[in-house]
């Protein structure tokens, strides 16, 4: 029941604040939805602490209403209500004096709550409830400033595209139920030991549940939302489309760890869209000018690393790149939005620059959180994505083709964290603003995601240092047998990644402080502007048509319609044609009459 | 009995109305009506025979739809000249005789009887209505005309003027499409359905009803009869031409008798479809439905104006009468033959009838302009609900009746059984 | 069953008729000359000259005339019933009583409806 109440207090926040939340002064909606969260936040720990917890109710037929709470969905609920309190508290103050304030936070607890559902669900139609539901608030929070066609526009492609991921996750359910017929995950779990039944549509239910996580996670190829995604508020993107929300898929991956275990083609599957989604937004986020889709490619290249480490076999370390990657995501988009409160709205880093002087607080959150993110050795992401690298080698559906692609990634993603850093607050002032620093509501929450980027990654550190996160969630997901490496060669490793990530930042920090660029460059900017033209080519591909054959159909129906009005029509016009015999001359009727006869008589059968 | 009362009753009151007033000629024309009716009644099932004068099922069902039909426009109608109520028991005297014979020339009298009489009434408001039975008083002397000359060769092949007698040859089936014409002329089948449109515009709502109930009614025993060997098979020429052109020309109607005068000659055309089997309790049910249905309606046309009535007229007359305006709509609902009214039963037995006689074409056609009347009689029924200013001024004995015709709609729907067996010993 | 052929006879004196009729006017339109006159174009009124407005015969006219068939034809049936009187015995003779009856009544009708008075 206690872990029921995790849920309601963020939905009751909503249910609050919906109703009432117009008529309360202007902090007010924002430290409700705050204390709730954090209530919910503490509330969790302390089931955690005492254990874990399971809740389970009547719901549907053959389907109950199930919650478990072991130390995977703990960890999600942790970060889920841990940094969203933070982002909730850093939100009062961005938030300030926006005409939407308290529907802001109504929905900000409306996702918390489906987060929660989501994380919490043990059984995969629960589940599914919260990942509509947290689809739902994404969707009203990137919509949240509705005025705005643009962003109403951007609102409505985050849904779609989210859309085709979650048919894939229904009918992979239905295969589950199919073969199953059980949804719990418990049960299933259960159920997959031994041999499998029907391995090639298992395999498929295993593929559609992932075409599910592509969507929610914005992998190859249903990447396309997620920089436009950018249209919410600045908060919604931290919270939302970098540290939770997103991370959904990945989520969903490592629950259903013991179903893609036993499919050794699905996990390779996975790892390689993983991989390519990783280099694919480390390539795109180079173009970018806007400060806030910068971080957002990041989003979706990290991602890709999280796919990269779950499709070869090393779940917890997937949830290990979360976790950090949800603290040193989240800094660098409230960094973000500190950048742009400070600028007034200003959100093209071509108009930046030279911000290292006035934001005394903001440009340490911005640094660290951008090292953090380039892989900087002893940073938190240094670690998590050191740790992705290795399992491409010692994990059993791994590979050398992983580690030296994600290698090569993780130089790219050094390169253009630094870039990230350098137009924001390197060099001289581009834009005609007068910055001033945040406000403490906003600045603490950022020190203390500071912190977090900088520590998380002390929760598992390589062998032989003791790692803490690894046993943690071992009893939650599926047992996948490692090989060990032998000590020099991790620790060359180690090295080789930390010389790799330092090249890349200081190549990064040196080339784009640079007056010029040379040809070659700009040619790949300007593509990486365009994401390498993914959009144009779906709308070619997918979108357009699609809409020309809606047209023709809709052309069709008028068509059909019009055919069905017109064949009424000439039965009308016939009749009143009929009708127009009845001139009223008797003279007519008679002869009709005669005539009618001899018809009659004529067909007579003599 | 039945005709000794009514030709007492004419006889009398022909005299007796110098000395009664209006009103007591028509409580004497009700109470003659009525008493044939009871008669009837008394003797259901009992045939009787006196010379060329027989009284069998068919008559007896018959006559009872045409007794009813001309009791309704009798009580609809106030007259203050007593002719009125007169004509309508003469008509109804050479209706009942037009039921019970099978003697070609005791029928052509009992048509010119029947018709006569309504012709005067076609005529009683002055002014268009004198134009329109003008022209129906020449083509009924047409039709008329061909049904003696039927007569004729028939008596010249056969030997015999009852009809039923077997005959060949072309004389025969000449006579016998020569009878159907006239008949056919009486019932408005296509192309003899000229008069239709424009008498039952042109003529007195109560006439009206009185044209499309009673006199349906009796010229249908006739044709029963006359086409009880073997139908003519032009026949379905007839049926084609009804129901396609009744309907089709019905569509654009923007007038209600109008309107209900081309479903008129639709139906028509599906009654006659329980010809080819000859079955008198088929055709007798849907008689039966049409005759509360079509008298329904016609009954409310005339609360609402004894003149025309456009479409336009008749809407709101829901929220004015919320009594005549859902009899209007479940008498338009039932003309059409929606299931759980008595029309749909109907046309169920006559379809049936069709059928069994293997006239798949002609079913077909039906039932595809059935589906076409849909339109029109939707049209009809839902103007009553439509915003408007309808007018009527209903009085109590029409509203009641009224009540009690739409009542026994639903009950003939929803138990068609309790009756049939009724009609079945009648024939 | 008389035999079509009887008819024949009947059919060639229609046509033969029909000929004649279409055959006079016909000849009349093509042969006679055509020079229309005032007097010509006259209505026709048994050759005098028309008599002004064309006033309509009074209603009692028909009235009267009809009044005249009814007793007319009443004759016509009664005189081939006192041909056969005789023979048809009661039952003929009631039957007639009946018809006679009818007619009277007809005329009491027409009688008291005032159609007798001339103005």
């Amino acid at each position: 029941m206690a872990l029921l109440l995790t849920i309601l207090l963020p939905l009751f926040g909503f249910a609050l604040l919906g109703l009432f939340g117009k008529r309360m002064q202007e902090p007010l909606p924002g430290v409700i939805a705050s204390g709730l969260v954090l209530a919910s936040f503490l509330l969790g720990v302390g089931l955690l602490l005492s254990g874990g917890a399971r809740f389970e109710t009547e719901w549907l037929p053959g389907i109950p209403f199930s919650l478990l709470l072991d130390n995977l969905s703990g960890l999600m609920l942790m970060i889920v209500t841990g940094v969203g309190f933070l982002i909730h508290v850093y939100a009062i103050g961005y938030m300030a004096k926006d005409p939407g304030y308290s529907r802001f936070f109504a929905y900000f607890n409306l996702f918390i709550a489906m987060m929660l559902t989501l994380v919490l669900a043990d059984s995969y139609p629960v589940m599914f409830i919260g990942w509509e539901g947290v689809g739902l608030a994404s969707f009203l929070l990137i919509g949240f400033w509705y005025q705005n066609a643009q962003y109403a526009d951007s609102a409505r492609k985050a849904f779609i595209v989210n859309r085709i991921g979650d048919l894939g996750f229904l009918l992979g359910m239905a295969i589950l139920w199919a073969l199953y017929g059980t949804l719990s995950i418990s049960e299933l779990k259960e159920a997959l030991e031994g041999p499998l039944k029907n391995p090639s549509l298992l395999a498929l239910a295993g593929l559609l549940l992932f075409l599910g996580a592509v969507g929610k996670s914005a992998q190859i190829p249903l990447m396309v939302w997620l920089p436009d995604a950018m249209a919410g508020p600045t908060p919604v993107s931290a919270l939302i489309h970098a540290a939770t929300m997103v991370t959904a898929g990945v989520y969903l991956i490592a629950r259903s760890s013991f179903l893609y275990s036993a499919l050794p083609e699905v996990s390779y599957t996975i790892a390689v869209i993983g991989l390519l989604t990783a280099a694919y937004g480390a390539l795109s986020a180079f173009g970018q000018t806007d400060i806030k889709k910068i971080v957002a490619y990041s989003t979706i290249s990290q991602l890709g690393y999280m796919f990269l480490a779950a499709g070869v076999g090393a779940y917890w370390v997937a949830l290990f790149h979360v976790l950090t990657h949800a603290f040193f995501k989240a800094l660098l988009f409230l960094a973000s939005g500190s950048v742009i409160h400070a600028l007034g709205g200003e959100q093209d880093v071509r108009k930046m620059g030279g911000l290292w002087r006035h934001l005394p607080y903001t440009r340490w959150h911005g640094l660290i959180g951008a090292l953090a993110l380039g892989g900087l050795p002893l940073l938190s992401g240094f670690w998590s994505k050191d740790a992705i690298l290795t399992a491409t080698l010692t994990y059993p559906f791994g590979g050398v083709g992983f580690y030296v692609g994600a290698l090569l990634v993780a130089v790219l993603t050094a390169m253009y964290a630094m870039r990230w850093f350098v137009l924001v607050f390197l060099g001289e002032e581009r834009g005609h603003h007068h910055p001033h620093e945040a406000p403490p509501v906003m600045l603490w929450p950022n020190h203390l995601l500071a912190l977090g980027s900088v520590l998380a990654g002390y929760l598992a550190l390589p062998h032989p240092l003791p790692n803490l996160l690894e046993p943690f969630l071992k009893p939650a997901l599926a047992e996948v047998e490692a090989h060990h490496l032998s000590l020099g060669a991790e620790w060359g490793l180690i090295g080789l990644s930390a010389l790799v990530a330092l090249l890349g930042l200081w190549a990064g920090y040196t080339f784009f402080q640079r007056k010029a660029f040379p040809g070659w460059y700009l040619a790949f900017e300007a593509a990486s502007r365009e994401s390498f033209y993914v959009d144009r080519i779906y709308n070619a591909l997918i979108v357009n048509p699609l809409k020309a054959l809606a047209e023709a159909l809709l052309q069709g129906d008028f068509g059909l319609l019009r055919g069905y009005f017109g064949l009424g029509g000439s039965v009308r016009g016939l009749g009143q044609g009929l009708a127009r015999l009845q001139t009223g001359y008797l003279r007519v009727y008679a002869l009709l009459f005669v005539l009618g006869v001899l018809v009659l008589l004529g067909v007579m059968r003599w | 009995m039945t005709l000794a009362i009514l030709a007492v009753f004419s006889v009398a009151l022909t005299l007796l109305g110098f000395v009664l007033p209006p009103q007591g000629v028509k409580r004497a024309t009700l109470l003659g009506l009525a008493l044939a009716l009871l008669s009837l009644l008394l003797t259901w099932g009992k045939p009787f025979a006196f010379g060329p004068y027989t009284v069998d099922g068919v008559s007896q069902v018959f006559t009872l739809l045409a007794l009813l039909g001309a009791l309704w426009t009798v009580g609809l109608v106030r007259s203050r000249r007593f002719e009125f109520y007169l004509l309508v028991l003469y008509a109804a005297l050479g209706m009942h005789l037009l039921a019970s014979t099978r003697h070609l020339l005791l029928m052509l009298v009992a048509l010119e009887a029947l018709s006569l009489p309504l012709y005067a009434l076609a005529t009683w408001r002055r002014g268009q209505g004198l134009e329109a039975a003008l022209k129906y008083f020449l083509l009924g002397a047409l039709a008329a005309a061909f049904f003696l000359y039927g007569t004729a060769l028939f008596y010249g092949a056969t030997g015999s003027f009852l009809v039923g007698t077997p005959g060949q040859g072309p004389l025969y089936a000449l006579a016998l499409g020569l009878l159907l014409v006239g008949l056919g002329f009486k019932v408005a089948l296509a192309p003899f359905h000229f008069w239709t449109p424009d008498v039952y515009q042109g003529s007195p709502t109560p006439v009206v009803l009185f044209m499309a109930t009673s006199v349906k009614a009796a010229a249908f025993a006739a044709l029963l009869r006359v086409a009880s060997p073997g139908v003519p098979d032009a026949l379905s020429l007839l049926i084609v031409l009804s129901v396609l052109l009744g309907n089709l020309a019905a569509l654009g109607q923007k007038e209600a008798k109008r309107l209900l005068a081309y479903s008129s000659i639709a139906h028509a055309g599906y009654m006659a479809l329980a010809l080819y089997t000859g079955n008198a309790q088929a055709l007798g049910f849907y008689l039966l439905t049409y005759v509360l249905a079509t008298g329904l309606a016609f009954a409310v046309l005339s609360e609402v104006s004894p003149d025309r009535v456009p479409l336009e007229s008749l809407r709101g007359l829901f929220r004015k009468d919320p009594l005549l305006g859902l009899a209007l709509f479940l008498a338009s609902l039932s003309l059409l033959g929606l299931p759980p009214l008595a029309g749909f039963w109907g046309k169920y037995l006559v379809f049936l009838e069709a059928a069994k006689a293997g006239q798949w074409g002609l079913l077909v056609l039906a039932l595809l302009t059935s589906a076409v009347s849909a339109y029109y009689y939707l049209g009809l029924g839902l103007a009553v609900f439509q915003k408007g200013e309808a007018e009527a001024l209903p009085r109590p004995w029409a509203r009641n009746v009224a009540l009690l015709v739409a009542l026994l709609l639903l009950l003939l729907g929803l138990f068609p059984g309790s009756l049939l067996p009724a009609l079945a010993a009648g024939s | 069953m008389a035999p079509v052929a009887e008819y024949v006879n009947v059919l060639i004196y229609l046509g033969v008729a029909l000929f004649i009729g279409v055959a006079a006017l016909v000849a009349g339109a093509l042969l006679g000359p055509k020079k229309p006159g005032r007097a010509k174009l006259m209505p026709y009124e048994s050759g005098n000259d028309p008599a002004g407005e064309v006033k309509r015969f009074p209603v009692h006219f028909y009235v009267v005339a009809m009044l005249f068939i009814l007793f007319d034809v009443e004759v016509a049936f009664l005189w081939p019933y006192a041909v056969s009187a005789g023979g048809l015995g009661l039952y003929g003779f009631l039957g007639v009583l009946a018809f006679t009856l009818l007619l009277f009544v007809g005329f009491l009708y027409e009688w008291w409806k005032g159609v007798m008075r001339w103005h």
